[in-house]
């Protein structure tokens, strides 16, 4: 069975990975309360559930994960930083960014993966973009409100029902892991003429995040898709101590102007009723 | 005149400074009796205790007068750069410049420790959703929006990349709220892979020679931003004359240091050289003053030390201290538990380290950049901790913990982990907010029990 490489940022491409010839595996972590003070539990979370695999990547996207890719308890051998640059207008980040890909393909040969020729990465390429197009987005019945955020544990996969219960529906998820991180849709001329550029101009420059300066992409991207889903309330999910997400709870109350509450996910004290009471709160606003 | 040294309080200065007077002190403009700052809401300044000595009155002066300093400068002219986070690169660059001067809006971290909470700057902040969960340099944020503090610049630029998150995320506020900073990148260094072009960092770090060119490509924008609101080309020459002045900087400041940290008896507070140190990063905001005060310093702890003439009872705990702390109060704390400073890595090393002259300006400058201890791996600032409590024959530790602060976590960890295993010292993490008087008793606590566990290694 080839090596399964182990991610959690949508800064690293499946496509890559699998165009290596490697298996591509998102972790959705899962635990994570920690004993440190101040350590971030996703970072943490991801850290423990990356250990018992082949080899991990980690992203410099924010600082706590940047950190943790020292204290994860594997091989160091097996284990890559890739830089993704916050910034993202100019040339030079984005060059970073694609050499940072070609570090990574580097790493991914020493581990067994082939370099792939152009046109295998388009045809995985290619794949992804239909599979991703392809999943038909079924909107419940109910108010339509906007999850944006962090990605979330498997244990917080119970907001979406808690959501539905109290008479709403998930129209548009924008955590890590939703749709606000998808790449856009690959362009065949792109492809046809340097896959790896191509593959890197959707990664690099159109998934909006909250730790990219200027943070204008995500700003656009909500208000867009707001508008377009006829959003009417934001649940802003982020854990403790990650001051990226909790620093825009504000700054969405201003520029999307509709109710917004902000849930603290895994901290010591995961709360469970009075998260579930926070979002009946936000229905019943809404209706 | 007594010419002891001593740690004296606000209220017994005045009575020195009366005395220096009277014996003929001389003062540069800034100078002046210190309880003067009180009457600007300096409180914080009536609960520390300072070295007697002139110089360290005019490095006090120096560092309190620098927002007057700031708004003089503007009236004079002169283009006002609000440089943010890098911690000493990007000032090498402004000052180079006849006609610039840069100063951090992050030193609005010590706001509401120097004047007591008694600011509007954290509840603005606060209102902006930057609450207390974030590190205390969002009074920053709340200094901009009240325009207090300092003039508001000509031009911002803010790092970022391999920065603190919540560093990050403030200046992002910041921009939402109209001060939009030049921003430029700075990426985790890393260390180069085994047949990859490398270069040795001042500081003693490596980075691969295509990360260096990276951030040489990010200070090339910086360098046209700058000659652009200068309206002045930012030439090799300027660069390379402003690389030896800060060298001439850190060159002082590294023989103070020396001298704090080893002579037998201590010539210098921990207090002074924490201030002494963060005058290396931007000058606060006077080049030309900041080696003037440095002068006077080290003539000072030179003569001390010649004269084995010391502060502080026989034979204190050798503390090395890592990080800053919020609330100044803490650093007196530490002599008054029976421990003095051997060292300290107060997150700016790399500012000061000597910079390269032997290759081009711009090269150097990236290098110095790369070299700072938080765009690497928490193991590299460890390691470079280790061998500098070895050299200077630390006999502890002492983290203190930045509250809010994304890096402290787990970089804390790290480096007490292999502070333990390499050098087997004791070491104290401890979490200092801006006003520590409400936990002031558990961490003095603390920090007896670190100095009792350095004599009871004594006595083995």
């Amino acid at each position: 069975m080839s090596v399964c490489i182990a991610y959690i940022s949508p800064f690293v491409p499946a496509e890559w990975i699998e165009a290596h010839g490697l298996r591509a595996r998102r972790v959705q972590a899962e635990g994570g309360v920690s004993a440190a003070a101040g350590a971030c539990p996703l970072a943490t979370a991801f850290a423990q559930c990356a250990s018992d695999r082949d080899a991990v990547v980690f992203t410099t996207t924010c600082d706590q994960m940047r950190r943790m890719a020292e204290r994860c308890c594997i091989d160091p051998s097996r284990v890559f930083l890739m830089n993704v640059p916050a910034t993202w207008e100019t040339a030079g980040a984005f060059a970073l960014y694609t050499e940072e890909l070609r570090r990574l393909g580097r790493f991914m040969v020493r581990l067994g993966g082939i370099a792939p020729a152009a046109e295998q990465l388009a045809t995985v390429m290619r794949e992804h973009d239909i599979a991703r197009r392809s999943g038909a987005v079924v909107v419940d019945r109910g108010t339509p409100v906007a999850m944006v955020g962090a990605p979330l544990r498997r244990e917080d996969r119970w907001l979406f029902d808690c959501v539905n219960h109290a008479g709403g529906c998930v129209a548009l998820d924008a955590t890590e892991g939703g749709q606000r991180c998808w790449p856009a849709q690959f362009d065949e001329r792109g492809m046809a003429a340097d896959p790896l550029a191509e593959l890197a101009r959707k990664y690099f420059l159109t998934i909006p995040d909250a730790f990219r300066r200027p943070d204008t992409l995500l700003q656009e991207y909500l208000q867009r898709e707001v508008a377009l889903r006829k959003i009417r309330g934001v649940i802003l999910v982020r854990y403790l101590w990650c001051d990226q997400w909790h620093a825009q709870l504000v700054r969405l109350k201003e520029s999307l102007k509709i109710p917004v509450i902000e849930i603290d996910l895994g901290g010591q004290d995961y709360d469970l009723p009075r998260i579930r009471t926070r979002i009946e709160s936000l229905m019943g606003i809404l209706r | 005149m007594n010419d002891l040294p001593a740690q004296i309080t606000l209220d017994q200065w005045a009575e020195r400074y009366r005395q220096l007077c009277d014996g003929g002190l001389r003062e540069p403009w800034y100078g002046g009796p210190l309880a003067r700052h009180v009457a600007d809401g300096d409180y914080r300044l009536l609960r520390l205790r300072y070295d007697n000595s002139a110089a360290a009155l005019r490095l006090w002066n120096f560092l309190l007068t620098e927002e007057s300093r700031l708004f003089k400068a503007r009236q004079e002219g002169k283009k006002i750069i609000g440089t943010m986070k890098d911690l000493g690169t990007v000032p090498i660059m402004v000052y180079s410049l006849p006609n610039a001067i840069a100063f951090y809006p992050d030193g609005a971290w010590w706001v509401p420790c120097i004047m007591e909470n008694t600011t509007r700057d954290l509840s603005i902040a606060n209102s902006l959703g930057i609450d207390e969960s974030f590190c205390p340099v969002r009074a920053m944020l709340g200094a901009f929006v009240a325009c207090e503090h300092f003039p508001q610049p000509d031009l911002l630029i803010c790092s970022v990349g391999a920065t603190c998150d919540d560093f990050s995320a403030i200046a992002q506020r910041l921009a939402s709220v109209g001060y939009p900073p030049f921003w430029w990148e700075i990426p985790h260094r890393r260390r180069p892979d085994p047949d990859e072009p490398a270069v040795t960092l001042p500081g003693g770090f490596a980075a691969p020679v295509s990360q260096v060119a990276f951030v040489k490509g990010e200070l090339q924008r910086i360098r046209r931003e700058l000659s652009t609101i200068c309206s002045r080309e930012l030439t090799d020459d300027m660069l390379a004359a402003g690389i030896r002045v800060a060298n001439r900087v850190r060159g002082m400041l590294r023989e103070l240091r020396q001298l704090v940290f080893t002579a037998p008896r201590c010539p210098l507070p921990a207090l002074e050289l924490l201030i002494a140190e963060m005058l290396a990063i931007h000058y606060c905001s006077d080049r030309d003053q900041t080696l003037a005060v440095y002068q006077d310093l080290l003539n000072e702890v030179r003569r001390r030390v010649a004269d084995n003439q010391g502060l502080f009872p026989a034979d204190p705990a050798r503390i090395f201290w890592v990080n800053p702390v919020a609330d100044l109060r803490a650093m007196n704390l530490l002599e008054e538990c029976g421990g003095r400073l051997c060292g300290t890595e107060f997150l700016f090393c790399h500012a000061l380290d000597e910079i390269p002259e032997d290759v081009p300006p711009m090269d150097a400058l990236a290098q110095m950049a790369l070299a700072d201890p938080m765009v690497g791996s928490a193991g590299d600032r460890a390691m470079r901790i280790c061998n500098d409590a070895r050299r200077l024959n630390a006999e502890a530790v002492l983290i203190s913990r930045i509250p809010g602060a994304s890096h402290c976590a787990l970089e804390g960890q790290v480096i007490r982990e292999m502070i333990e295993s390499e050098l087997r010292l004791p070491v104290l993490e401890l979490e200092v907010p801006p006003l520590s008087d409400a936990v002031g008793p558990a961490i003095r606590t603390r920090i007896e029990a670190l100095v009792e566990a350095v004599r009871q290694r004594r006595a083995r």
